[in-house]
């Protein structure tokens, strides 16, 4: 005859769990010594912890129709379809300093990114606060300032995006006052989207 | 026999590209996949409804515009959780004193990236939700009599609903808890 273990009843690690009833000592005792039953009183513990507060993490309706349009933007689907990466093509650290001048701790940093007929020229100013300003401006490389009003700049940290900047109709944006951070642009225009995941920081 | 996968069960991977190939349906499910954990963010960092809802839709708008990003990620959940709790950071450091009732712990205040601890704990919840939602509609019922409810509704209750004599109720319940434990361990649940 085959040996079985005979593992705590469901029921009594529910009651455990959810009623706080006590078990007796066998089960206490088999209960230190069985991981399966100590995984199964787990589940239900952290059931019981989510407890009544699970039923309200229903977002309202109104709030769950905002999100799920998001999907419904065709435009914007078609710009992230489009995404590329803007390569650097100029960096104002690479350049040499004139000679006989002393190199200080720079206060700003010059860059251009190019992707497909795009240019993005973006300056990092660091202010007297300690904080920074991204600034730049997106061109054509052919027609000049990108004729979209919708198209925008994002600041991006890892995914997060944490501030937004219209374009001028000179295709110039601006951040102000941005904590020192590892920071990414993404720009919205007609139907593409350029992205400049990492810009290089002002102390390097 | 139909080798395609209902789209509702599709990875998060495959799902973003159909986000990308202009599925809306597909972007629906994967709101509706993580709704409640996202949601449920912010009131663990004891933050008011107003602070959620606002986190809530900026976590799908940033979700949103990162899916040409995101469609070879390995793990979107880990993803929506890090930059919901970057959120609820940057949320209660502003506000002029640390909120009452909350469910995360010093850890978590100190920085901006989630602990272990809260990522963990927010997992093994959300694998409960992903095991009640593939529990049939009666278990689904049991189950959130059983636990979601306070006061706890008491057995004879819960029979009353299901059209049960309290005499079978235990059975149904032993039956569900035991699906549920089964479906947890086939989603890889660790205590």
């Amino acid at each position: 005859m085959m040996s079985r273990i005979d593992h705590i009843a469901l029921v009594s690690l529910f009651e455990r769990a959810r009623l706080n009833t006590e078990l007796d000592s066998k089960a206490q005792a088999h209960l230190e010594s069985c991981h399966i039953c100590r995984g199964r009183l787990n589940w239900m513990q952290v059931s019981t912890g989510l407890g009544a507060r699970e039923l309200s993490y229903d977002p309202p309706a109104s709030v769950m129709q905002n999100v799920l349009q998001l999907g419904r933007n065709t435009s914007r689907l078609r710009q992230l379809r489009n995404a590329v990466v803007a390569l650097l093509t100029f960096d104002s650290f690479k350049q040499a300093a004139p000679a006989g001048i002393r190199s200080n701790k720079a206060s700003s940093r010059q860059m251009t990114f190019e992707a497909r007929d795009v240019e993005v020229g973006v300056l990092l100013r660091r202010s007297d606060d300690r904080t920074f300003s991204v600034s730049g401006q997106v061109l054509d490389k052919a027609s000049g300032p990108i004729q979209d009003p919708a198209a925008h700049v994002d600041l991006v940290v890892d995914g997060d995006h944490v501030m937004s900047s219209f374009l001028s109709p000179w295709g110039e944006f601006v951040f102000s006052a941005v904590p020192n951070g590892p920071y990414g642009l993404q720009i919205y225009f007609l139907d593409q989207m350029l992205q400049i995941p990492s810009l290089p920081p002002i102390d390097e | 026999m139909n080798g395609v996968r209902a789209v509702r069960d599709r990875t998060d991977a495959e799902l973003i590209q159909e986000c990308l190939d202009g599925n809306g349906e597909a972007w629906e499910i994967l709101v509706h996949r993580y709704s409640r954990l996202i949601y449920s963010i912010p009131f663990k960092w004891g933050l008011p409804r107003e602070d959620a809802m606002e986190i809530f839709q900026s976590v799908w708008l940033d979700c949103f515009q990162e899916l040409h990003s995101l469609r070879d990620i390995d793990r979107l959940q880990a993803w929506l959780v890090r930059i919901a709790v970057r959120k609820c950071y940057r949320f209660s450091a502003n506000k002029r004193s640390r909120p009452e009732d909350v469910e995360v712990t010093e850890a978590d205040h100190v920085s901006e990236d989630p602990s272990r601890e809260l990522v963990e704990r927010l997992d093994r919840e959300q694998m409960i939700r992903v095991g009640v939602g593939k529990l049939t509609e009666r278990c689904q019922q049991v189950i959130k009599a059983l636990f979601f409810e306070d006061p706890f509704p008491g057995y004879a209750a819960i029979a009353s609903r299901l059209g049960l004599s309290s005499n079978s109720i235990g059975f149904t319940r032993d039956r569900c808890l035991e699906r549920l434990g089964k479906l947890l361990e086939e989603l890889g649940y660790e205590d």
